[in-house]
């Protein structure tokens, strides 16, 4: 008999006598709400206690100066893109090289400063971005590079991990992507003696340009 | 050394260590902290729990379907799934894959199966080098030891004790900060992920409608071992199924809560098959395999079976009260505290570890703290019935029962015995034979200072004070 049907005949069997089942939950919340007019608020202050960099533009002129702030603080100078418009937009005033995924992806992305992708939605709940291989231009620019910068839409921000489940569930359901990663802050370890070390082997920098125009 | 009187000597000697105390003691307080913070931002913990109960219990009493479920959808995006019913088979899958692949290296996230089915040493043997990437990780596999916790492999280590190991492995001057550790392994394993043929991962959970498994992680270091290596194998017990991928809303946040007292942690990625048509990387093959390896037993145990709904956060450990005198490596299991005492006699026998489920004062703090709600302390009191009801007890303790149940049914024998036993303490106090070497009751009174017996029983105090009351009356 081979493995599969071994474990599928073991698990029917053991499965003959049933287990007591727990009591039914009430449908209560189980987080507290977040109104609607604070949504941009609350994802800025999970982003900051994070110890990602957030920033709210209305325009482009705003965004670029704070784009090119960063750049001189953090000397972000091998940049790349994804080609995604507001991606683009964004890398150009940091002369990024913009992505063609022909063979420039993947490994190819090791000597870089910054790497920068549009996302599929934000969670204000836990100060997430939530990136596919379509939004994050594969898997690798936005784990590989030392900084990420992610740029996203008001319209995109969401309230919970549900909601986010329900939009990606409405855009990808009938052709799931081979990955979805919720980042949630710079990359981060605490193995040792339990103190908080930012940039253990994803980016030590996440930064977050949300655009309202 | 049986594992037992092993256990009971590691133990002795890590009790005594005040030094690991002291570390253990800073560790989990930090830990404590932090979970009470995070826990503050649900409105109901507890409403959490119960529906994470609710939908484990779905997940497990109806494995053979949702495990078929993620197999079919996941194969549809070109998923290679593979069946283990044990560590020898898993670790074959492997090897057999790596020699016709031509894989010489390869990268490792954090994996509690791979420590349970010894991956690393099988990988070795056939000249193919696994590296740990996960820091913690990295740690003990420098220094060749196990893991110490399952979600905090160095919880026992100083940052000292890691900057000395850097030191003589990596040759690296000492005197570094956390920091600067952490950014040397980063700097060491960069390398690693870039010239890996395969990387191998775990899976936190199986997505069972959307066939997807999801990995739980702060570094990254996952995320890099399923990017860059042209081969992703991820490796799962198979009772980590949830039935939808909508599931992951509350399991993603309790899971990170309980494990490291986060609201969520830094990365939390759901891979459901290799590089797709359109996507511009990511591995050329995906394979996943499902690892019974003991399992099946404790599936069948119907009294038991909840303790696979366990999402292996390591809350019960760090709330043990034997765990934060003992420490992980006294376990002698790749499940350390109350979780491993429950599971490890299904998964390799219970004679040779029940011995776990008597080393607990059965307080219920790992009932109260675990987020999916399993029922710990009696599951170690049940362990504890059937290791007796199997014959796995000592005679002398048998014997000792019986005279303790017969002396407990029988008033006068009972009364005898109260007046005997003071007698007794008295002559062993008075004569300094109480814990000596030859004191009958050694093993107890050695560690133990038992209180004074009463000179008076209850009843008789209380036979008089009623005689007392009535004459004031």
């Amino acid at each position: 008999m081979s493995d599969r049907a071994s474990i599928l005949n073991r698990i029917q069997n053991a499965l003959r006598t049933p287990a007591a089942r727990p009591p039914e939950p009430s449908p209560k919340p189980v987080f507290p709400p977040i109104a609607p007019t604070d949504l941009v608020a609350h994802l800025e202050r999970e982003l900051l206690a994070l110890k990602a960099d957030f920033h709210f533009s209305s325009n482009w002129n705003d965004a670029r100066q704070w784009l090119k702030q960063i750049a001189d603080q953090h000397e972000l100078r091998r940049v790349v893109t994804s080609p995604e418009m507001d991606a683009v937009e964004a890398g150009r005033s940091l002369g990024a090289r913009t992505l063609t995924g022909d063979g420039d992806c993947g490994r190819h992305l090791a000597d870089l400063d910054l790497g920068i992708t549009t996302c599929d939605c934000a969670v204000a709940r836990t100060g997430s971005v939530v990136l596919t291989p379509q939004s994050g231009f594969g898997r690798a620019l936005s784990v590989l590079p030392p900084a990420h910068l992610v740029v996203a839409r008001k319209s995109q921000v969401v309230t919970d991990l549900s909601d986010a489940y329900k939009l990606l569930q409405a855009r990808h359901g009938r052709n799931w992507p081979s990955m979805i990663t919720f980042i949630t802050g710079p990359s981060r370890t605490a193995d040792i003696e339990k103190i908080l070390v930012l940039g253990a082997h994803g980016p030590k920098k996440l930064f977050v340009l949300l655009l309202d125009f | 050394m049986s594992h037992a009187s092993q256990f009971e000597h590691d133990s002795i000697l890590k009790t005594v260590n005040l030094r690991h105390r002291a570390i253990l003691q800073k560790a989990t307080g930090t830990y404590d902290t932090k979970v009470a913070e995070t826990k503050a931002k649900f409105i109901n913990w507890n409403h959490g729990r119960e529906i994470a109960r609710q939908r484990k219990w779905e997940a497990i009493n109806r494995l053979d379907f949702y495990l078929q479920e993620f197999e079919r959808s996941t194969s549809a995006r070109g998923t290679i799934v593979h069946w283990a019913a044990d560590a020898a088979r898993a670790n074959e899958i492997i090897l057999r894959l790596c020699k016709a692949r031509g894989v010489r290296k390869l990268v490792k996230s954090k994996s509690m199966v791979t420590e349970e089915i010894h991956l690393n040493e099988f990988l070795e043997e056939h000249a193919i080098t696994p590296v740990e990437t996960d820091l913690g990780e990295y740690i003990v596999q420098l220094r060749h030891e196990t893991p110490y916790h399952i979600v905090t492999p160095v919880m026992h280590l100083t940052k000292e004790d890691i900057d000395l190991t850097f030191h003589e492995k990596l040759g690296t001057p000492t005197g570094s900060t956390a920091e600067g550790l952490a950014m040397t392994a980063r700097r060491v394993l960069r390398n690693e992920y870039l010239t890996a043929d395969m990387g191998i991962t775990g899976a936190n959970f199986i997505v069972a409608d959307t066939g997807m498994i999801s990995i739980t992680e702060n570094e990254g270091n996952a995320r890099l071992c399923s990017s860059i290596p042209r081969i992703h194998v991820a490796i799962c017990g198979i009772e980590k199924v949830l039935p939808r991928l909508d599931d992951l809303a509350l399991f993603l946040p309790m899971l990170a809560v309980s494990g490291t007292g986060q609201q969520l942690t830094c990365y939390n990625t759901m891979i459901g098959g290799p590089r797709q048509a359109g996507e511009t990387d990511g591995p050329e093959e995906f394979h996943v395999i499902l690892l019974d390896n003991g399992r099946t037993n404790l599936l069948a145990d119907a009294e038991q079976r909840e303790a696979l709904h366990c999402i292996r956060c390591g809350a019960c450990l760090n709330g043990c009260p034997i765990f934060k005198n003992v420490g992980g490596h006294a376990y002698g299991t790749t499940y350390q505290g109350p979780i491993g005492a429950v599971i490890t006699p299904h998964l390799k026998g219970l004679g040779e570890w029940k011995h776990l489920s008597f080393a607990s004062s059965l307080c219920g703090n790992c009932t109260d703290v675990c987020p999916v709600h399993i029922d710990l302390h009696h599951h170690l009191l049940q362990n504890r019935r059937n290791a007796v009801s199997a014959g796995y007890s000592s005679w002398i303790e048998r014997l000792n029962f019986r005279m303790w149940n017969s002396l407990m049914q029988n008033e006068s024998a009972y009364r005898v015995a109260v007046v005997l036993s003071r007698i007794a303490q008295k002559i062993s106090r008075a004569i300094g034979l109480e814990g000596s070497p030859i004191d009958p009751v050694q093993p107890w009174t050695d560690k133990r200072t038992l209180p004074a017996i009463a000179d008076k029983t209850f009843r008789d105090w209380w036979d008089d004070h009623k005689l007392k009351m009535k004459n004031e009356e």
